[in-house]
């Protein structure tokens, strides 16, 4: 037996090493008398924080009866060398105590069993080897025992308890349950006899008792334990509806209609980029497109010679397509202008357009309302500017957040013929 | 017996748990911190162009979270993770070991250490200083982007020492994205809007009528004339050339003299000719009419004077034109002695773009 408690002890301690403040239960134990006592089963006693010399930890005491009874004393005992009910020592975990002589059960004056509260319980706390402004020794009384079946589940929580002071130490619990508070008491029959009171011994027998148990507890080191998420900014660009980045294509869009498709002033053709944005960045993503004509200058809209001029300008607040007052693009042959712009439709309210790509009416197709826009040359946030154009933003983390980038082209009579491109890069930032 | 066995099964629990936590420390799922001070706030890298391959600039921020001595600060980018003192994988392709420090806010006075540098690792600094809270920030130009499209980490370190050695005083993380370039094209196609008739109305070719046209009887004291049109437009670059061709009008071997120099219209003098605008004398043809920028030759845009020879251009434009209806005004004078018959000639003209 005593090869077997040795072993027990061994990994109980491991295991609250590692932080598990759990009980480890159903420990070998002696009954110390009184033949009529029976074991508790299911026993433990749940800490709130096994860090050692922690106070105001809660021990939550839980139990199964043995024996069908009323039960008007329960005692609980700190011990510090074995759990077993009868041995005739209980060495004290230095540090420990039950918190002062009257410690505070929660709730209030209620042990729990088989999930009904009964009332009327007090707490006192007892010296035992202590030494002075220390207690060892639990003991709860009530006036009115309460009915305990055998099976029934038996919970109360001490709130005021100090851990012991000593890193990864095992120690024990004795529990004992008594038909009345006063055979609990008695100084010559009770649990604390005369003299037990402020030492470690304790009585090899006791009267009234009617259920016992043994439970080991541990202190532990305290583990950090970090996670370490990483920075993740992920971010594509395509001419179709996006459900993983992992399988866009290069993105590329042809504005135009018909077959093979022209660009004209008799309406106004639209196509669309779509983007998936996914980021953990704290304090969210912008998203810049920028002209890459290549062209120190650059154009900024659509240009048939690599961005030296723009045949198809962009529309704006300044330059040929003035527009001051509305973003509208109007068709060629109607307007007299060629014009270019873009508008961004947000996948969600996770995201915000920039103005002015923020235009009223913002779609995947032309109907007459759509307000479209380009900054360029040297105004501010100009695509042509050194980091290009901010075009949306988000202020936290995005999860695969979809956009669309709706771009709309018309051309007239005098737009020279040709091809006509802009290649742009879109450039995410985040920041973490 | 009983409570051998419960002890026993107990015992079991407690080594699951064991081994179930010591394989979570060595597949890394729970991971314990290094010792590097706090994270820096709001940090960025931002990029001038984030296509693979490419020269960009990139502009590094953060916030220095509180007061302390400032000598150093290390970027280094990698492939795998940000993750300060985990290997690195390099990026492929990148290189950040020419680049030039351009710009610098907040904390100032850094230049690049070049015995700290590499192709993925930057180290600025300067003589350690105290650096205040507040926002700070590199502009690096002449970075090579990595030639791989994909999701690439910044690890960012502060030091108090000016070689980025010993203990970081802040750290963090950064993610950033490579990929392609958005494309976006459109075609405009060449066109070239021509049509003749004696009418055409709303600049439109299908209202066009009518290639025949009669003078009438000819008079010695008296001018003949009549006026065709024609509707052009293009989207040349160069705009387009209007040529006529034709022989002048003849009835056999009987002929009316085309006018080869401009000249007015002489009653009695054989002429024939044409010009491009109205006319007083006599009293027809229009001006030019159109949105279109065309406008007719030299010695066929003067009122009252006419010529025509063969081949010539009556009208053109040097870039793209749009509608432009253009009325020819032909005259006929004839001497008295100008020999009866029908006189006749078909002109062709001939709209040449010039794309």
């Amino acid at each position: 037996m005593n090869i077997r408690l040795h072993r027990l002890k061994r990994y109980a301690y491991a295991a609250v090493a590692l932080g598990f403040a759990a009980t480890i239960g159903s420990l070998a134990v002696l009954a110390g008398s009184a033949a009529a006592a029976n074991q508790v089963t299911s026993r433990s006693i749940g800490m709130s924080n096994a860090i050692p010399s922690a106070t105001g930890v809660s021990y939550k005491v839980t139990y199964t009866a043995a024996t069908t009874n009323t039960i008007g004393g329960i005692v609980v005992d700190i011990c510090g060398d074995t759990p077993l009910i009868g041995s005739i020592t209980c060495t004290y975990p230095a540090g420990f105590t039950w918190g002062s002589a009257t410690p505070t059960i929660s709730p209030a004056g209620t042990v729990t069993v088989n999930g009904s509260g009964t009332t009327g319980w007090t707490a006192a706390g007892f010296q035992g080897g202590a030494g002075g402004g220390s207690y060892q020794t639990l003991e709860l009384s009530n006036a009115t025992p309460a009915t305990v079946n055998s099976g029934n589940v038996v919970t109360f929580t001490i709130t005021t308890a100090t851990n012991p002071s000593t890193t990864n130490l095992s120690f024990y619990a004795r529990i004992v349950t008594f038909d009345t508070a006063a055979h609990m008491t008695s100084a010559s029959t009770g649990y604390l006899q005369t003299g037990d009171t402020t030492t470690t011994t304790r009585p090899a027998t006791f009267t009234g008792e009617i259920d016992y148990g043994g439970v080991a507890l541990s202190t532990a080191t305290q583990v950090s334990i970090t996670a370490y998420v990483m920075e993740q900014l992920g971010f594509c660009d395509s001419n179709a509806t996006i459900s993983t980045c992992g399988t866009v294509g290069t993105p590329a869009i042809t504005i135009g209609h018909g077959s093979p498709q022209i660009l004209d002033g008799t309406v106004v053709d639209t196509n669309s980029v779509y983007t998936m944005t996914s980021t953990n960045a704290q304090h969210g993503a912008v998203v810049y497109m920028k002209d890459t004509s290549g062209v120190a200058s650059g154009c900024g809209g659509l240009s048939s010679n690599g961005g030296t001029s723009c045949g198809i300008p962009s529309i704006n607040t300044v330059g040929t397509n003035n527009q001051t007052t509305s973003y509208v693009i109007a068709k060629g042959n109607t307007s007299g202008n060629p014009a270019f712009g873009m508008c961004v439709l947000p996948g969600s309210a996770n995201t915000t357009a920039y103005s002015p790509y923020n235009g009223a009416n913002c779609a995947t197709s032309w109907s007459g309302t759509e307000q479209y826009a380009l900054v360029d040359g040297a105004a501010t946030n100009s695509v042509t500017g050194t980091y290009g154009s901010e075009i949306f933003s988000s202020t936290g983390a995005l999860n695969a957040e979809t956009d669309s980038l709706n771009f709309a082209a018309t051309a007239t009579n005098t737009t020279i013929a040709g091809i006509y491109t802009a290649n742009y890069s879109l450039i995410a930032t985040g920041t973490f | 017996m009983d409570r051998v066995i419960s002890q026993r099964r107990n015992l079991s629990l407690a080594r699951l748990l064991i081994v179930v936590l010591a394989a979570l420390l060595v597949l890394g799922y729970i991971y314990f911190p290094r010792a590097y001070g706090a994270q820096l706030p709001f940090r960025s890298l931002f990029l001038s162009d984030s296509r693979t391959g490419v020269i960009a600039t990139y502009q590094l921020g953060f916030e220095i979270p509180a007061n302390e001595t400032l000598g150093s600060i290390k970027l280094q980018i990698c492939a795998n993770d940000p993750l300060i003192g985990d290997t690195c994988t390099v990026p492929q392709g990148f290189d950040i070991s020419s680049a030039i420090l351009s710009g610098q806010s907040g904390a100032t006075g850094f230049a690049i250490l070049s015995a700290g540098t590499n192709a993925y690792t930057l180290v600025l600094t300067r003589t350690p200083a105290s650096a205040t809270t507040g926002n700070v920030s590199y502009t690096l130009q002449g970075v090579i982007n990595p030639s791989n499209a994909g999701t690439y980490y910044g690890r960012l370190q502060t030091f108090a020492t000016s070689d980025a050695s010993g203990s970081a005083t802040d750290s963090g993380g950064m993610a950033f994205s490579v990929h392609n370039n958005l494309q976006i094209s459109t075609t405009v196609p060449p066109y070239l809007l021509f049509c003749s008739g004696i009418t055409i109305t709303d600049d439109d070719c299908s209202t066009a009528s009518g290639a025949y046209i009669n003078f009438g009887d000819f008079s010695s004291t008296l001018t003949s004339s009549v006026q065709t049109q024609l509707l052009t437009a293009t989207n040349a670059a160069s705009g387009y050339n209007l040529y006529v061709y034709g022989p002048t009008m003849t009835s056999g071997n009987n002929v009316i003299n085309a006018m080869a120099t401009p000249d007015v219209s002489r009653p009695g003098i054989s002429q024939f000719g044409l010009n491009l605008v109205a006319n007083q004398t006599p009293l027809v043809g229009e001006n030019p009419s159109g949105v279109g920028v065309a406008s007719p030759a030299s010695n066929y845009d003067q009122p009252n004077f006419f010529k025509y020879t063969s081949g010539d251009v009556i009208a053109f434009t040097d870039h793209p034109s749009d509608y432009r209806q253009f009325t020819i005004s032909y005259i006929v004078n004839v001497p008295s002695g100008q020999m009866p018959g029908v006189y006749v000639t078909s002109l062709t003209y001939l709209c040449l773009a010039n794309f």
